[in-house]
């Protein structure tokens, strides 16, 4: 029998193990026991132990093996206690260094959180890359798009349809429990299209009856409990007949992950939506209403697609129209990316956001580096003699290298256990302020992880590069010899990474300032009505405000401390929608149903008593039965009437405005009124936006609106509250500030910038830490120098004038590059503001100001202290 | 110091290797020592045992023949040395020393 042979793998693995010295004896040996378990044992057991020897002779890799060349791994022990002795023997310059990068680590790892959250939206599709929403000004298109779509061309796959029935519709249980809820009506092939997986039921058939209805696993536990939801009966109330239907529960779907574009706990067949009285509300191409995804073959180009639009409104609609157009906005990008559309049905991210944080996070990281590096470089003079001895004794200048860069990357790892600290300690408070949730990026842990070790390689590679290169490059025998030439360097490296710094600080300065003060002016500024100590509470439906609106506004008016009652269907801070609208005396309309305007629905007294001034006519006076159908403009809709209808406008009062939508059939006139009046523009939605041109009507009203005296307001608020149960009011009492509502509208900008102001301030602050350990470092080198100047009568303040100018210097130049680049982004930022402060020549001189005198203040604390030292004790000693 | 030392493991195979004498190589050893003294020892603790023992100059090892079941690679022999003999020999005389005064559970002596 030939000798059986040991598997390959293991025998290279002893190969590699041990030295050769050993190997053949050791190999010898074990194939000759191998050979004997394969006879006794068989082969598996053989190769088994042949491994598990092998690995076992890993002990003699070291501690028994001849080495080649131990030095390098004695050395590498040695440069690491080196690097602990010098971080112990400066600890200040340590505690700066790495609390400054830790800081800096701890900044960027938070942006970088957030930045996953951001990002990761609607990732989790099957196809995901190739579903696409059409969309044009508005999220939601017309609800013949998508079907066309896929009847005429086969490059779309499939298609999806949906709408929301928001405004909380009522959901009630065989059990008379009522809830309110926001409904989504989709298309029957709703969860084979998206990715949102099914716990019970048949993702196919789950909505292909009319009366079936998907919910939320959540849901379910909220609305039955433990019992199982498959064919419990829900009742809802139905937009479409405004009857209260039976929906039998077909299928439960696991809760929707935060990262979804569409939030939903209840589906509803699209069917539904046919049942509405006019059949061209599904048919009639210009009215945008119904959010339409389509599926594409993969490696189709949406934006060939994108072209057949114009094709297909010929063809069906009206063969004259010519640029129609729409966007094929991939879901992936659609949350962060179609942020700018005049209306949505979802929550949006903002890729700019994403991008300015992305650029801070860089910014930081920057500066901590060059922190870093400026500090080690500057301590090189202390260095240098080491290095040369190093040198002299044999060591290579790769070694000095590695040495360095060891030492850089023990620095950082310092750093970011620090990092790690400072967030495990900020990241819930600041969960909490800026409500939302950094750690639900961690739910994949994988690219977290390794997008944190890269960017910690990345700081060690930047951090470690300069130093090493640097300090390696001595000569030996001028620093030996005491030539001073090679000691601390040149330094203008070092100056231009500080006048890099300063640069970025100063347009930091500047521009956390601007963002503060635009933050402030939208705060301060005038919103044509006064939303301060206004309740808003939410009565649940029209029909039950509307029959008791006589009594709760006779008892909430006789509540001590209410000033004011109103009732209304909008208040500022609510989106407002289009609808169509034909103005007397103008026949010539593109559409049938006229001209797009924002419609925006209010009680009788509401602009009154919300303080709203008119500037010509009156208000909607509920003694007056024609104001129920009466209009009135607001001052941009009145300037933009006489533009578009004629001179004719210029007197506004008493001319007839046809409302035309599509309940009834095919667009027809729902209202027709007169314009009673022109109130002055306000603020009926976020400051970031223009003030539209507004159509105000009055209709029929579903919040409850109480203006109190401040100090009597928890008092008004229990009394209301009382009332409200014996009104039998179809929802329960909850209620808000109007203000906090309004800023409810854009908070989430101010957040933001709240949070760009303190990563500015942070990086400021990261970047003075650097300065100071650097004066401290050139006070130092200088000591002798200025123990001698003292010695032959230089005076203290010179002293201290002379090391500081070096740094000043510095930072004039830095204001000269700062300037521009603030400039530039600022204005480049106050551009998405609709109201905004002017850029004023003021920001840049303060700006400056500051942190020349932040520098100043850094600088001089070292320069001061050099100057007013006793010269003896540094000359004493040569 | 401490090489003079002698552990358990070192002794038998030190004593293994005197007793196989010529014919002592590491799958030898760990043979002898399973069927005289019922110890399992596996490969790597012989061969680290020996490196040990031959550092210290007790053993000295010169390479023999190869046979094909080796897969073609040659034994190593080890011998003992002097130094490994006094060693061995300075252990059993410490020991016997220790055996003559020991007098607790010894069958009654006379």
């Amino acid at each position: 029998m030939p000798p059986a042979i040991p598997p390959k793998f293991a025998s290279s693995l002893l190969a590699r193990l041990i030295s050769t010295e050993f190997y053949e004896e050791v190999s010898g040996d074990l194939t000759e026991e191998y050979q004997e378990n394969v006879r006794e044992k068989g082969k598996l057991y053989a190769n088994a132990m042949y491994l598990l020897e092998v690995i076992r002779y890993a002990r003699m890799y070291r501690s028994e093996r001849k080495y080649q060349s131990s030095n390098s791994f004695s050395m590498l022990q040695n440069y690491v206690k080196v690097a602990f002795r010098n971080l112990l023997k400066h600890k200040s310059y340590s505690l700066i260094n790495i609390s400054g990068l830790g800081v800096g680590l701890a900044c960027v790892f938070m942006i970088f959180l957030f930045i996953k959250v951001e990002t990761s939206y609607d990732k989790f599709h099957q196809d995901g890359t190739d579903i696409y929403r059409l969309q044009h000004v508005y999220g939601y298109i017309n609800a013949q798009a998508a079907p066309t779509y896929a009847r005429d061309y086969s490059e779309v796959a499939s298609f999806n349809r949906i709408n929301f029935w928001k405004t909380d519709r009522k959901v009630s249980l065989s059990s008379d429990e009522t809830y309110y809820e926001d409904v989504l009506v989709a298309d029957s092939n709703f969860f084979n299209f998206f990715t949102f997986p099914l716990i019970r039921g048949d993702k196919v058939t789950c909505l292909s009856e009319k009366n079936n209805v998907a919910i939320s696993k959540s849901h379910a536990k909220k609305f039955f409990g433990d019992e199982d939801p498959i064919g419990q009966v829900l009742k809802i109330d139905n937009v479409i007949n405004g009857v209260e239907t039976p929906f039998k529960v077909t299928a439960v779907f696991e809760d929707i992950p935060y990262n979804s574009h569409l939030q939903f706990d209840i589906v509803l067949p699209f069917e539904l939506l046919h049942d509405d009285r006019s059949l061209n509300i599904m048919n009639l191409w210009p009215n945008d209403w119904i959010g339409s995804y389509v599926k594409l073959k993969p490696g189709t180009d949406p934006q060939m697609m994108e072209e057949k639009y114009q094709e297909m409104w010929n063809k069906y609609y009206d063969a004259e129209a010519d640029s129609i157009t729409i966007d094929f906005m991939p879901i992936e990008d659609l949350y962060l990316k179609s942020y700018d559309l005049r209306s949505d049905y979802t929550a949006h991210g903002n890729i700019n956001q994403v991008r300015i944080f992305s650029a801070i996070a860089v910014i930081i990281l920057l500066i901590a580096c060059i922190n870093f590096m400026n500090l080690a470089t500057a301590r090189a003079s202390k260095r240098s003699k080491e290095v040369g001895v190093r040198k002299v004794m044999g060591a290579f200048r790769k070694q000095l290298i590695i040495q360095f860069m060891a030492e850089s990357a023990i620095m950082t790892f310092i750093a970011v256990i620090l990092a790690f600290l400072i967030l495990t300690v900020a990241i819930p408070p600041i969960n909490r302020l800026a409500e939302i949730d950094l750690l639900l990026g961690l739910s994949n842990v994988v690219p977290v992880i390794i997008g944190l070790l890269l960017l910690t390689l990345l700081t060690i590679l930047i951090t470690g590069s300069y130093p090493a290169l640097f300090l390696s490059s001595f000569k030996p025998i001028s620093i030996l010899s005491g030539n001073n030439d090679a000691r601390g360097g040149k330094g203008w490296i070092r100056k231009t990474l500080v006048v890099f710094q300063f640069t970025i600080s100063i347009a930091l300065i500047i521009g956390a300032m601007v963002v503060y003060k635009q933050m402030l002016f939208v705060k301060q500024k005038d919103l044509g009505f006064e939303p301060e100590n206004t309740l808003v509470m939410h009565f649940g439906s029209t029909d039950a405000l509307r029959r008791k609106w006589p009594i709760v506004k006779d008892q909430v008016q006789s509540i001590q401390g209410v000033k004011s009652v109103m009732a209304s269907r909008q208040v500022p801070g609510d989106n407002a929608f289009y609808w169509g609208y034909k103005f007397e005396d103008f026949t010539d309309y593109e559409h049938p149903h006229g001209d797009a305007w924002l419609g925006y629905y209010v009680g009788y007294n509401t602009l009154d008593a919300l303080g709203v001034e008119m500037v010509l006519g009156r208000t909607f006076s509920e003694d007056i039965p024609t104001d129920s159908s009466a209009f009135i403009l607001n001052e941009s809709a009145w300037k933009q009437a006489i533009k578009d209808y004629g001179a004719s406008w210029e007197n506004p009062i008493g001319k007839t405005i046809e409302y035309l939508t599509t309940h009834s059939g095919e667009w027809a006139v729902d209202k027709k009124g007169m314009v009673i009046g022109v109130a002055k523009d306000f603020h009926h939605h976020s400051l970031e936006r223009p003030i539209d041109p507004l159509i105000i009507h009055h209709a029929a009203s579903r919040r409850l609106l109480v203006k109190v005296q401040e100090e009597k307001t928890s008092e008004v608020l229990s009394s209301i509250e009382d009332l409200w149960s014996k009104w039998n009011v179809p929802s329960d009492f909850n209620y808000q500030f109007l203000d906090e509502y309004f800023e409810g509208a854009y908070k989430d900008e101010e957040q933001f910038n709240k949070f760009i102001i303190i990563f500015c301030l942070l990086a400021i602050a990261i970047a003075c830490l650097g300065l100071y350990g650097l004066s401290s470092f050139v006070a130092e080198q200088r000591i002798k120098e200025i123990a001698v100047r003292k010695v032959l009568g230089a005076h203290e303040h010179t002293i201290a004038g002379m090391l500081s100018k070096d740094f000043l210097k510095l930072v004039g130049i830095a204001v000269l590059a700062g300037v521009p680049i603030a400039y530039y982004f600022t204005n480049e930022w106050l551009s998405n503001f609709a109201f905004r402060i002017d850029l004023s020549w003021s920001f840049f001189v303060l700006g400056s100001l500051v942190s020349a005198i932040i520098a100043i203040t850094t600088v001089s604390y070292h320069s001061i202290k050099a100057a007013t030292s006793n010269p003896v004790n540094s000359l004493r000693s040569e | 110091m401490k090489g003079d030392h002698l552990g358990e493991l070192e002794e038998l195979v030190l004593l293994t290797v005197g007793s196989l004498f010529p014919k002592a190589y590491a799958p030898a050893i760990k043979k002898e020592l399973f069927e005289k003294m019922d110890r399992k020892v596996v490969l790597s603790s012989i061969h680290t045992v020996l490196n040990r023992l031959e550092n210290k100059q007790f053993v000295i090892s010169s390479f023999g023949e190869s046979t094909p079941e080796r897969g073609g690679k040659r034994k190593r022999y080890f011998e003992v040395t002097p130094q490994g003999f006094n060693a061995l020999e300075a252990l059993k005389s410490k020991r016997d020393a220790l055996w003559g005064n020991m007098v607790q559970l010894m069958p009654n002596p006379s």
